[in-house]
Parts: structure tokens; sequence; C-alpha cells
């Protein structure tokens, strides 16, 4: 009985810290009401190390180790408002971040702005790697710290900690603060079978008679040959006409359009993910394609734009 | 993880500087081991240039290099002994933090190093404690603050260290200061000595001891007088020991304790005149002074025989004080009668000495009897030198009256005691210090004796029925100037002019650059280093009254709060540079109009949005916005004359904005 009100008081106490900590305004300076700070580890033995120099002088009635013990003594108290004033005043915001990928170091930008320099600050996010800015300068500036975000969509990145221990890394001083902006992620791309389809322009509409691979020959352009199409393909007239190397387009081929799909023997996430592979792959390319997902369809385009609208498209399915 | 790549860098060459200035300082200090002398350097470079194959593996190689010190340190450690078990083991951390630098290379753990370093330092300012070792100490202490503060101050130039760091030392100061004279000092639990004397009086006469104790010229006390004058050059006469027992040869102090009278009272550190004295370690329990006063604090008495007793032996420095209240002027130990020993003398050695005394028992009076040897020394040509050559170890003194004629002050002074004696006049030698040099700082008031071991001097006592135990000092019926002077002259007037090679005699300026060191240290000394329990207490109940102890807590907190509040406002005042003041100074002034900029807003956008406002501010703004921009972008530096109207117009435009009403309020450009 007891065990269950201890149980749950811990978790009224673990939510009541949650809402303290979790400050989510867009903008947030940071005040005595939202500062922490504690001695930390080197702040202990700091002290231990005055106590052992006061205890020398007491013991050997010599009073340098203990004018030493109590300038340490002096810092110490000093410190503990410095360390505080590092932060004190400074102001955090949110800007736009750009979109990332899935799994991958992911920067995130914070907007801070100060009317004075501050020394090293140091800032992450939760279970994230830390950055460490030498000195943050008057004015504004951008820093941005990673994190690695494990799910696609549009995601928080969580609870920064931003904190500092300067002047003498005695204390630690920190915040808390949940950006509310939430950044776009893409799944991560994983190279794997994709359903890659052949739709005729024509019938883009319908969605009916799909052609797989290219089985007409009704000659319908001509484009510059490229090494990798093979001698099949060379308008060998044209070349004789001295017009240059050509390669032909047929009918079948030119007329319809790639579109890609998930895998349906796979897992829609894993899917996604190779279909994120296979985006950039074509993108990098430069070859076009529409993207037909369960909940959503990217009509046929190329390009930059195309891409990014692929890839949030891949981010948000299903999500919206 | 980003880190600014030089602030390791510099937060170990610092280290490194630190070490070296600690290095300097242990050069000075008996206590410091000659391992821990050469290794310390070597550490160091090792820490700096080691070779590209060494610092692959730097943790394995200085992990055995520290192991190996540490075992030859501890080997040679004599675990036995109290005072040389704590110069041990500060060699050991001397040795130890050393080694520790060598092997850090995160930040965490140079921080731990910085620290170390800092323990290792105040250990050094056990041994040291003068005022050169002091600033030494002081000095290596900053370098390792200054490593700390390196690793967080990120990328800031050098200079912008230091002065961050001068900063950060000098308003913790205050508070230090605070700390030590109001904080508590525990008791010792249990009693470490620092030093040990490496030169110094011992407890027997041999002839030729003090002869060779005068060329060490190490420092032996200072005196400060304290509502009272020094005494005249004659009379400047510093008892330590009185020895009584006479073998023929030497002369020993009386292996009995000594009979010690009762402690003085703590309450007569007053005002009354009081004679101050910082004496160096000796390796006896007994302090010089000048024979009259009342001793404090308690734990130095006056013995029966007229010498100041301590019940430890003054291995570090130490200060205590003899005042001279009403009653204590007198000085009781001369009245105290002799016994038999104080005639005894060996029957069977120095015959001729003996036949000499013997011719002069017939005299009616003690007095008289010492007038009669004071004519016979005047008259047989006696010389004052620092050589004079062993003597033979029976019948020596025959063979220094009547053959040699040439001796030092211990020669005499045993001489004339054992003449006395056989002369049936109680009689005894007094070993201790005779003269001192005046030091009167420019600019200073209060001056001091200094009084090296140079001055060491041997004399006789011999108890006259109606005046007690008179001083007879033989040497100053041989040489007079060496008691109105000092050695040097009266080796000079004796004509031992090569003895005066013997000892070292500093040029003229520069043996008063050193009065005024000396007084430096002096005041170093008493007014810092010797501020023990009694003497905070004494203190505090000058400042704030009989009931000191009870605000004691009250106040140092009061004064802690105060202090920390005072570090503060200079901090935040010195910190702006000119122009982030400026900035603020523009930011204040619009913001009180009304407008705060926007981030990555320019001046001009800002100012247009105000003036949409105010258009009556238009001229006033542009202004501002002029003098601004010249002031803070300046493409070249204009002269210090433009720069000074350039600034008399930026407050002008200021003060001028500031008479300006305040903002009306404007709905469609809320505050930020």
């Amino acid at each position: 009985m007891s065990a269950t009100t201890g149980a749950q008081g811990w978790a009224q106490l673990r939510d009541w810290l949650e809402r303290r900590l979790s400050r989510n305004a867009p903008r947030q300076r940071l005040t005595l009401r939202n500062l922490y700070i504690l001695p930390n580890a080197f702040g202990g033995l700091w002290l231990a190390g005055a106590v052992v120099l006061y205890l020398v002088g007491i013991n050997t009635s010599s009073n340098g180790p203990l004018l030493l013990a109590f300038l340490c003594l002096g810092l110490f108290l000093l410190s503990l408002f410095l360390t505080q004033f590092n932060l004190q005043g400074l102001e955090l915001a949110i800007t736009q971040p750009s979109p990332g990928f899935a799994s991958e170091l992911v920067a995130y930008p914070i907007q801070l702005h100060s009317t004075r320099e501050r020394y090293l600050v140091r800032l992450g996010f939760r279970h994230q790697p830390l950055l460490v800015h030498p000195l943050v300068g008057a004015g504004s500036s951008q820093l941005s710290p990673c994190w690695r975000p494990s799910r696609r969509g549009l995601q928080p990145p969580g609870r920064l900690k931003l904190y500092s221990k300067a002047p003498l890394g005695l204390f630690s001083c920190w915040c808390y603060w949940e950006p509310p902006q939430p950044q776009l992620i893409y799944p991560a791309p994983v190279p794997g079978p994709v359903l890659e389809q052949w739709q005729p322009q024509r019938d883009r509409a319908g969605g009916s008679g799909l052609l797989q691979g290219d089985g007409a020959d009704e000659l319908r352009e001509l484009s510059p040959h490229r090494r990798e199409e093979g001698l099949q393909r060379v308008a060998w007239k044209q070349l004789a006409r001295g017009r240059g190397w050509q390669a032909k387009r047929f009918q079948a081929e030119a007329s319809s359009e790639r579109v890609l799909a998930p895998d349906p023997q796979l897992p829609l996430e894993r899917a996604l993910e190779h279909l994120c592979a296979r985006v950039l792959e074509l993108s990098q390319a430069a070859e076009g394609f529409a993207l037909h997902l369960p909940c959503r369809r990217l009509p046929y385009g190329s390009g930059r734009s195309q891409r990014d609208a692929a890839l949030e498209a891949l981010a948000l399915e299903g999500q919206l | 993880m980003v880190r600014a790549p030089g602030s390791i860098q510099l937060a170990l060459q610092l280290q490194a500087a630190s070490l070296s200035v600690l290095w300097l300082q242990l050069l000075g200090l008996s206590q410091a081991q000659p391992a821990t002398l050469v290794a310390l350097p070597l550490l160091v470079v090792l820490r700096l240039w080691a070779p590209a194959p060494l610092q692959r593996h730097r943790r394995l190689w200085s992990n055995g290099v520290g192991l190996l010190l540490i075992g030859a340190t501890l080997a040679t450690t004599p675990l036995g002994d109290r005072s040389l078990w704590l110069a041990g083991m500060a060699n050991l951390l001397w040795l130890l933090s050393g080694c520790k630098l060598l092997e850090v290379e995160r930040p965490g753990a140079i921080r731990r190093s910085g620290l170390l370093l800092l323990v290792a330092i105040g250990m050094a300012g056990v041994f040291g404690q003068n005022l050169a070792p002091s600033l030494l100490q002081g000095a290596a202490a900053l370098l390792a603050l200054g490593s700390l503060l390196g690793l967080e101050m990120g990328a800031a130039s050098r200079s912008g260290l230091l002065r961050r760091l001068l900063l950060l030392v000098g308003v913790s100061l205050p508070l230090m200061a605070a700390l030590f004279v109001l904080g508590p000092r525990a008791v010792p639990y249990f009693q470490l000595q620092g030093g040990g004397a490496s030169t110094g009086l011992s407890d027997q006469l041999d002839p030729g001891s003090i002869a060779s104790l005068v060329r060490s010229d190490g420092p032996a006390m200072q005196l400060r007088f304290e509502g009272m004058g020094p005494p005249p050059p004659a009379e400047r006469y510093w008892r330590v020991l009185t020895l009584n027992q006479f073998d023929g040869r030497r002369w020993r102090a009386s292996p009995a304790p000594p009979r010690l009278a009762p402690a003085t009272p703590p309450q007569l550190a007053g005002q009354q005149p009081a004679l101050l004295v910082l004496l160096e370690p000796t390796r006896l329990r007994w302090l010089p002074w000048g024979g009259s006063g009342l001793p404090l604090p308690a734990t130095v008495r006056r013995s029966a025989d007229g010498g100041l007793w301590q019940d430890q032996p003054v291995r570090s420095r130490s200060l205590y004080r003899l005042v001279e209240a009403g009653a204590s002027a007198e000085q009781p130990w001369r009245e105290v009668p002799p016994d038999g020993a104080d005639l005894a003398i060996p029957a069977a050695t120095n015959p001729r000495l003996l036949e000499l005394a013997a011719s002069w028992r017939q005299l009616p009076s003690p007095a008289a009897r010492v007038g009669a040897a004071q004519q016979w020394f005047l008259g047989q040509g006696f010389r004052y030198t620092l050589e004079p050559g062993p003597l033979p170890a029976r019948n020596g003194l025959d063979v220094f009256l009547f053959k040699r004629r040439e001796g030092f002050c211990e020669h005499f002074a045993a001489a004339f005691t054992a003449l006395m004696r056989a002369a049936n006049v109680p009689a005894r030698v007094v070993v201790g210090y005779q003269g001192g040099d005046w030091v009167q700082p420019v600019g200073s008031g209060a001056g001091h004796l200094t009084v090296t071991q140079a001055d060491a001097h041997a004399w006789s006592e011999v108890w006259l029925p109606n005046r007690g135990w008179t001083r007879v000092d033989p040497t100053a019926w041989v040489v007079p100037s060496r008691v109105e002077q000092n050695l040097y002259e009266s080796l000079g007037a004796a004509g031992s002019s090569d003895d005066q090679q013997l000892l070292r005699q500093p040029l003229g300026w520069l043996q008063r650059l050193r009065g005024e060191w000396e007084a430096l240290d002096l005041g170093w000394n008493l007014w810092v280093m010797q501020l023990d329990q009694a003497r905070q207490e004494a203190l505090l109940r000058q400042l704030l009254g009989s009931n000191a102890s009870r605000w004691q807590g009250a106040l140092l907190i009061a004064s802690l709060a105060a202090l920390l509040l005072a570090a503060l406002v200079v901090l935040s005042w010195l910190q702006p540079r000119a122009q982030h003041q400026r900035r603020r100074q523009l930011d204040r002034c619009l913001r009180r109009l009304g407008v705060t900029p926007r981030p990555g807003e320019s001046l001009q956008t800002c100012l247009q949005r105000l003036k949409d406002q105010r258009p009556e501010l238009v001229a006033a703004l542009q202004e501002l916005a002029a003098s601004y921009s010249a002031l803070q972008f300046a493409p070249q530096a204009p002269s210090t004359k433009a720069i000074a109207l350039e600034r008399k117009r930026w407050r002008r435009t200021l003060r001028q904005l500031a008479r300006a009403p305040r903002r009306r309020y404007n709905p469609s450009n809320p505050p930020a």
C-alpha cells in the first residue's frame, strides 16, 4: 500500500518536475527564475583543497597556506555569482531550422541575444552531443547544437540544456528550454528495393495501362547522346549527316513517367527509407519521377524543388 | 566537442610557468630535497617539449616517472621525525603536482592539476614565509588560477586573460583579508614544525665556534621597539644562554632543568611599551632578550639565571614580545645569588691561569679583582682576530693568555670568566648577540634593529655583592669598537684587515636597499605572517572593544556580504569597454524614446522607425547617428583632439535626447 503511494508520489514529483523544466516559449530570457546553479564535482574538490590548506596552515602555525585557503574560499564565493551572471540576461529564440535526415546529426540553430560578452557556454539537447561555444559576443549570434533524430516527420528536438562553468569551473549554472519549433526530418536514406513503375503520359490521370521498360519502337525525338546509353541508341543517320552524337528516344519511354511507390512487401517505414535513398539517387542523376504514397501523391517533376517536395512528402507520410 | 584550440595549450603553459615559479621559490628552501629540485624542471621541460614518440604514450610513461620519483622520495624520507616527515610529505606533493601536470590532457584533468598545484604552493608557504618567497608563491598561485580561468575564457586573448585574472583576484583579496582577520582559527590538534635552523648558537662554547658562526652572516632576529627608543649601541646586548659549567676547556649550560618564573598574564598586552622580537629558527629553546621585560605569549618564561625559555625549540620563525610594564623594568634574575657551581674550576688544568688569579685573591673586593684583570688584559697587547688557530686540548686557556695572545670574543670571555672563578669571584659566561644594525626605512616611520649571526658574541657576568650579577665584556677592553660599532669595523680597528675579507660586507647602497627590503619583510612578517590566534584576538579587541568574540561571527558574515557586493559592483563597472558602454547608452536612450533595436536591424533603419513616430526629434537623432558612427566605426584613428570633440558631441546629444519627453503610447509599435 505504502509502496504504491510512494511510487505515486514519485510519479507526481516527476510530472511536476517535467512541467517545471519544460518551458517552451518561442523566446526564453534567462533570469533568476529559470537558471539553476550548484557547485559541481570540481567545486567540491576545490573546497576540500581549501580545507586541506587551512588545516596545514593551522597546524604548522604558518599563515601562507591560510591566506591561500582564504583566497580559494573568497574565489569560491565570488564565482557563485559570476557563474550565474555569465548566463543571466541571455535571450534564446527559435529560428526556422533547415530539414535533416533521421539518424544523422542535424543542426538545430538557436538565436542568442546578449547585451554583453559571455564566456564559454555549453549547450546540447537531452542525450545528444554537446556544443561548446567559446565566447558569445555582444549582440545577436546563432549557435547550432546538433541532435540525432531517430524518426522522420516534424520532430521537436527535445529539451535543450544550456550551461556554463565560467569563470573557474567551480559551479555549473544551467537552464532548460524546449524550443517549440519542430524540425522537418526526412527518413534515413537506406538503399533498397522500391516499386518503380512507368506510367504513360496520357494515362497519367487514369492510372491504367502501365508499361514496364521500353518496348515500343516508334521514334519520337532525338536527344544528346550519353555514353551510358551504349551504341544501340545512337542515331547513326544524324551522325553521318554531321549533326553530332544523338540518341534516339522512343515513344513508349518518352511518353511514360517514372513513378516511385513503396514496396508493398516491406513495412512502410523501411519502404519509405528505401524510397528516400532512391529519390536522392534520381535527383543526383537529374531524372524526373512521380511519387505515389498511400496517403499522398506527388505529380511528375524533376530538379531540386521536386526532390525537396518528395522528401517532405516522405517525411510527412501518414502524419498529417 | 568544439573548444578553442588554444585554450588547453594556454592552460598547460600557464601551469608549467606556475610550477617553474614554485621551483624558483623552492631553490631557497632547505627543506626541498635535491631530487625535487632536479625533477621539477625536467618535468616542466617534458610537459612542454616532449618528443613525438613520447607524446603518444604520455599517460603510461608519466605514471612510470611519477611512481619512480615518489618511491625515491619516500625512501629518503625519515618517517620518525615529525618535522622531517612534514618536509618529506611536502616534497612528495611538489613532485606529484609536477607528475600530474605531465599526464593531463583533458580540461577536467587540467583543472584538477591546477588545484593540486595550488595546494603544493600552499605547502611551500609553510616553509618559506618571508616576503620574497611569499611574493613568488603569490605569483605561482596567480599563474595556476590563470590556467583555470583560461579554460573557461574561451577564445580570449592573453592580455584579456591577464586583465580578467587580475580583476578577479583583485576583488577577492578583500574577501581573503576579511576571512584572515575575522575568520575563526581552529586550535591546532597536532603540531607540525615547519622549519629548522641551519646555523645559530649552540648550547656550549667551544673555542672557535662563534668565530665560524659570524662568517655565516645569516639573519638572527629583528627587533622593533614599540613606545620606546632603541638602546644605545654599547647597551645592545641580547643574552641567550648562560653557561656556568667549565671543564677546563669548554663552557656548557647546566643540564638541570631551568627554574622558571610564572608565566605573564596575557592581559598585559596593552598599550605599554614593548620590544617585539621576530626570531629566525634556532636549535635552542632559549630566546634572545635584553634581560628586562615581561615575555608574551605565555609559553615564553624567564628563568632564574637570566634566560628566556620556551618549552619547544624554535624551529620556525616566531614572534614574541617583552612588555616593559612598571615593575618589570627590574631584572629579578640579577638578584639570584650564586651557588657553588658558579665558583667551580678544575684544579688540574691551566696552571698559569690559576697562578695569575691567585695573585688577585688578596685584593679586598670582587670589584677590585675585576679591575686588576682589566688592567692585566689591557697591558698584555692582545690581538682581536677571527682566525686565532685551534688551541690545544690541554691547558688551552694558558696558551691563549700567555703565549699566543690573539683570539676572538669567546676566548676573551672564557679566559676572563675562568680567571674570575679562580680569583674567587662567582662568574659565568653569557652567549648571545651584541649590536645590530638600525634600519630606518625611507618614508614609513618605524625603524627596526636587525641582528645577524655576524653579531654573535660571548661575554661574562660576575657576582658583585651589592650589585648582583654584573656584565663584564673583556672583548670591549681589548677592542672597544666591537661594542660601539660592529664586528667588521672592529676587525679593521684591531689591525686584522685580512680577517675582514672573511666576512661578507655588502656595498653601501646595496646595504641600504637590503635595509629597505628588510623593513618591508619585517612588516609582512609582523602583520601578516605572524598573526596568530592570540594576536588576532588582541587586534579584534582593539578594533571592537572587549566583547569582540561575541560579534566576530556576525561581523565576518556581514563584511563578507558587503565585500562580495562591492566586488560584483566593481566587476560589472569594469567589464564593459568604452565601445560597449556607448552601445548601452545608445540602447538606453532609444528604449526611453520608445524603440528597441530589432535583431539584425541597422542603426539607420531603427532610427527611421523612431523618426516616423517622433518627427520633432529628427535633427537630434541624425546628430546621434553621426556621432555614434564616428566614434564606433572611424575608418582610421583620428587625432585625440578630434576624438575628444566627437565625445563631447555624443554626450551633448544624449543629454538633449534625455530631456525629450518619453514616448507617447503608440499601439502600432508595441515594445518588444
